[in-house]
């Protein structure tokens, strides 16, 4: 049903009668500042799938996002750098039923970089609409979570983690005024994990772990000059993460609107 | 060929899509939700446990209160329990089993006939990990996990906690791995589980018993490379000795085993 959905979407868009965007090889550098809401859910894992065995209840926060992007662009590829700075709190524990409030305390954050090189694939065999890409990711991130019981437990969990991925994108031009892109990146990363815990007699603990991280992302760009344009991003991170004694699933979400100058 | 290529490409990445394959499911929301005090049971409508939730109830309260004494901590946290019809229902083999998530205070159980001491024990035990993992975090070692989790058990309702333990220790002395081994996470897999577990558990509850919670939280995060240091620090004796007198205690221990 999506996957029909999908081709729906794209065969339409690309029948649009809007007339194609130029092609030139000239370099085009890009500046894009994003702000908005983001969102971080975690589940503790027993087991990793098929299927996983996860605890039915999500620890879930609410909070504020920023990032920051440049890029260098020629026809046949792209580097991107991305940056980002989250915030979450307001924490609940999510059953299938109903939400309980955590302490008001709790929180997430973290601090996140990619760096993207991708190649147009196909030409304009797709369409003249339709840019196709293929590439690899470098990311890293630093996560810092917070977490409190009564009467007066704290529990702090540092996490470093760096990994690969790879990448599949599509860019549709809708029309002279609306580009979007489509992302999607799947790869794999190494943690250093640290837990202290207020009630521990050894202070922290640290480990090594690993796991996964797989990238949805959505853009627009709306042009209102010739150089700026309106971006509106959605960003959906599904995560895990297994160690020795920690393991858990996290997803992350960030919708997010800003500027993109360009020249 | 760059269309091949491409294919091949969105093929592989497609097949590592690890988020959507071995990452968790949605859980469903066919529960209703039984709350007391401290604990919220969710149970399948018309199920076995929803018949008999609240005694599980009057169970699980009684053993919160029984732990936090046993530990000597202090926790106030609502903990979560789901209640499964069967094996299947829950996603696992057999019909008794569970699992316990102590950073969002849940567990899952297998609740099946008959309503007895077993099925118990068995919820006080997955409770038992939440309740230890959130007051002390994580154990260094799986013996204390796991040993933990059934030695601070509450025989309000049956005697398989302490009686059980200590007299099962008696009468199954050959089938017990030397504590060297049984402290051993890596060897941990490979020991019989059954013997591993319940020598795990006797080992604990001798410990908390007989020298008291200060002591047993020093040992609680000790890793498995440094579990034998950790105990001659802690009670001033070697791992073997400590091993030695928690054999002989269980010994001449005069219960007998399973008694109810």
């Amino acid at each position: 049903m999506c996957r029909r959905l999908v081709i729906g979407v794209v065969a339409v868009l690309a029948a649009h009668p809007a007339a194609a965007q130029p092609q030139s090889d000239a370099l085009s550098r890009s500046w894009t500042a994003i702000a908005g809401t983001a969102t971080f859910s975690s589940r503790d894992v027993a087991r990793f799938g098929p299927p996983a065995d996860a605890s039915p209840i999500a620890w879930e926060g609410i909070g504020e996002t920023f990032a920051f992007r440049y890029e260098r662009t020629r026809p046949a590829r792209l580097h991107r750098y991305d940056v980002g700075f989250s915030t979450t709190g307001r924490f609940t524990y999510d059953s299938p039923v109903r939400s309980i409030a955590a302490d008001a305390s709790d929180s997430a954050r973290w601090i996140d970089g990619r760096y993207e090189y991708r190649r147009r694939i196909l030409g304009r065999k797709l369409s003249d609409r339709i840019d196709a890409g293929i590439g690899v990711q470098a990311l890293g991130d630093i996560l810092a979570i917070s977490r409190h019981l009564a009467p007066s437990i704290e529990s702090d969990e540092r996490e470093g983690r760096v990994g690969v991925a790879g990448i599949l994108a599509v860019r549709v031009h809708v029309s002279r005024r609306l580009a979007i892109e489509g992302v999607w990146a799947n790869g794999l990363r190494l943690a250093r994990i640290s837990i202290r815990q207020s009630a521990n007699a050894d202070g922290s603990i640290a480990q090594w772990g690993g796991g996964w991280s797989t990238d949805t992302s959505v853009r627009a760009d709306v042009p209102i000059t010739p150089r700026a344009s309106i971006v509106v991003d959605y960003l959906r991170t599904g995560e895990g993460t297994a160690s020795h004694f920690h393991t858990y699933a996290a997803q992350t979400n960030r919708l997010a609107f800003g500027i993109r100058y360009g020249r | 060929m760059a269309a091949d290529r491409f294919a091949l490409f969105a093929a592989a990445l497609l097949a590592t899509a690890c988020n959507t394959i071995v990452g968790p499911s949605t859980p469903d929301n066919n529960w209703r939700v039984h709350d007391s005090a401290r604990f919220s049971l969710y149970a399948r409508p018309g199920s076995f446990a929803e018949a008999n939730v609240s005694t599980f109830a009057d169970v699980l309260e009684d053993q919160y209160t029984f732990a936090l004494r046993a530990l000597d901590v202090r926790l106030d946290r609502r903990i979560s329990g789901f209640l499964y019809e069967s094996g299947s229902d829950a996603g696992r083999e057999g019909d008794r089993g569970g699992t316990a998530y102590a950073v969002t205070g849940a567990f899952k159980a297998v609740c099946t006939p008959p309503l007895d001491g077993n099925l118990f024990a068995f919820l006080q035990h997955e409770s038992n990990h939440v309740i230890a993992g959130s007051a002390l975090g994580q154990a260094g070692t799986h013996l204390i996990t796991e040993g933990l989790a059934s030695a601070v058990m509450s025989e309000h309702y049956h005697r398989l906690g302490r009686t059980f333990l200590f007299a099962w220790t008696r009468d199954h002395r050959a089938e017990i791995a030397p504590l060297a081994d049984l402290t051993d996470d890596g060897r941990w897999p490979d020991l019989n589980q059954r013997a591993a577990y319940n020598a795990g558990a006797s080992f604990v509850a001798y410990a908390l018993e007989n020298y008291g919670p200060e002591r047993f939280k020093a040992l609680y995060s000790a890793r498995s490379n440094e579990f034998a240091d950790r105990v001659r620090s802690v009670y001033g004796k070697s791992l073997q000795d400590l091993e030695a007198e928690w054999l002989r205690f269980c010994a001449t221990f005069s219960a007998p085993i399973g008694s109810a």
